[in-house]
């Protein structure tokens, strides 16, 4: 919302920025992120990772430990995910299927350089970043749409009821 | 009972929370705000220049740095909460939330909203006459305004969130509690799973929802009214 004074808009705009209808088309999906990596091992052969589950470990971590940094992880992953689309609807990037063909249109976002950070973060974790060089990772993000209302319990989190984004291969970590 | 006891209670509250999210961020300090954290230096800066606000970079790569403010935001916490020095407290606390989220917007959200636009309001309130260190008179034209100026803040919140929802079908025919306590993200446990099943529930929360935002408003300024929408 624009106000009529302009130095008041410099700083409310985008500090005291919130959108208090957020909750008015509430979310009926579960958005769901999953890496997977590529690199090479010690024997210079071309490892290709299965895909890992984002959500889910840090959703039970939440569930089970109250006040703590999970809380934040997830606003902080929701945010990138949410960035990530507006870029998409916005730049209107090209998509064969489900796949960005063109990484440019999103590869500036803020989104798209916190989730490559934080799959950086995991990869270390996982594998030790000094083990391998080279590595690449690719997002799939899948849009897992939950019972309607009146529906029954078994559908929940059946897999035709995706809808999906992939981020084609792309280096993790730049130097 | 203390008239201030309502305002005392809100001073305390924020300041748990505050002490709470600082420990936090100190914890983790290195991920969430250092040169490496989850937000990287080049979205840190971005976000600077697109608002226009390159003078407001902190040397948050600096691990030495970003160890004394998040300690410095932690002190300043507590002795907010135990009231002293609230004018100091309050102001210096909106300066060290407002850096924290230029560095990281991701992280925050709409609970953290409310508490740094509530916290220049809360220096100058009748709030350190109960559970303080040491009894503060603020300037006494600023206390009789302070609460009006938190009430008036509230009402238009509460005002444009309930009646953005009332205009959406999904909350008008009383499904919309059932797909907000679903969501993964919003989901502390699975109790949630159990309480959504029952549509009594689903509908009766929906519509209570609606009807708490779209009066709060109005019974907020009767006094006699008032705990009904405080609780």
């Amino acid at each position: 919302m624009k106000t009529p004074v302009p130095i008041v808009n410099r700083y409310i705009n985008p500090l005291f920025t919130q959108s208090w209808s957020m909750f008015s088309k509430p979310p009926t999906t579960n958005r769901i992120v999953y890496f997977q990596f590529r690199h090479r091992n010690d024997t210079d052969s071309t490892v290709t990772t299965s895909w890992y589950d984002m959500n889910k470990p840090l959703n039970r971590y939440n569930e089970k430990h109250i006040f703590t940094v999970a809380q934040r992880l997830l606003k902080y992953r929701s945010a990138s995910l949410n960035n990530i689309f507006q870029i998409v609807d916005r730049f209107d990037c090209n998509i064969e299927g489900t796949t960005i063909t063109d990484l440019s249109c999103i590869s500036y976002s803020a989104g798209f350089h916190s989730l490559r950070n934080y799959a950086a973060f995991f990869y270390n974790k996982q594998f030790g970043q000094e083990a391998y060089e080279n590595v690449e990772f690719r997002i799939k993000i899948s849009d897992e749409v939950f019972p309607r209302m009146g529906e029954e319990e078994s559908t929940y989190g059946a897999k035709n009821h995706y809808k999906e984004l992939n981020i084609p291969y792309t280096p993790l970590f730049v130097k | 009972m203390n008239k201030t006891i309502g305002i005392t209670i809100a001073r305390l509250g924020i300041g748990l929370l505050l002490i709470k999210d600082f420990i936090i961020y100190f914890k983790h300090r290195y991920y969430l705000f250092g040169e490496k954290g989850i937000l990287s230096m080049e979205s840190y800066e971005a976000t600077l220049f697109a608002t226009d606000n390159q003078f407001l970079r902190l040397p948050f790569e600096n691990e030495t740095f970003l160890t004394y403010f998040l300690l410095g935001g932690i002190v300043l916490s507590f002795l907010f909460t135990i009231g002293i020095k609230p004018l100091i407290t309050s102001w210096a606390l909106l300066v060290f939330i407002t850096f924290l989220r230029l560095r990281n917007i991701y992280i925050l959200d709409g609970a953290d909203n409310v508490i740094w636009t509530m916290l220049p309001f809360m220096a100058f309130a009748a709030s350190y006459q109960l559970f303080t260190y040491k009894k503060v008179n603020t300037l006494g034209f600023m206390e009789k305004i302070a609460p009006y100026a938190m009430m008036i803040q509230f009402s238009i919140v509460y005002f444009f969130a309930g009646f953005s929802k009332l205009i959406e079908p999904i909350w008008y025919e009383g499904d919309a509690m059932f797909y907000i306590l679903r969501v993964e993200d919003f989901k502390p446990s699975n109790l949630n799973i159990w309480l959504t099943n029952s549509n009594f529930f689903v509908k009766t929360s929906t519509y209570f929802t609606l009807a708490w935002e779209l009066t709060f408003p109005i019974l907020i300024w009767f006094r006699k009214l008032r705990p009904l929408v405080l609780g």
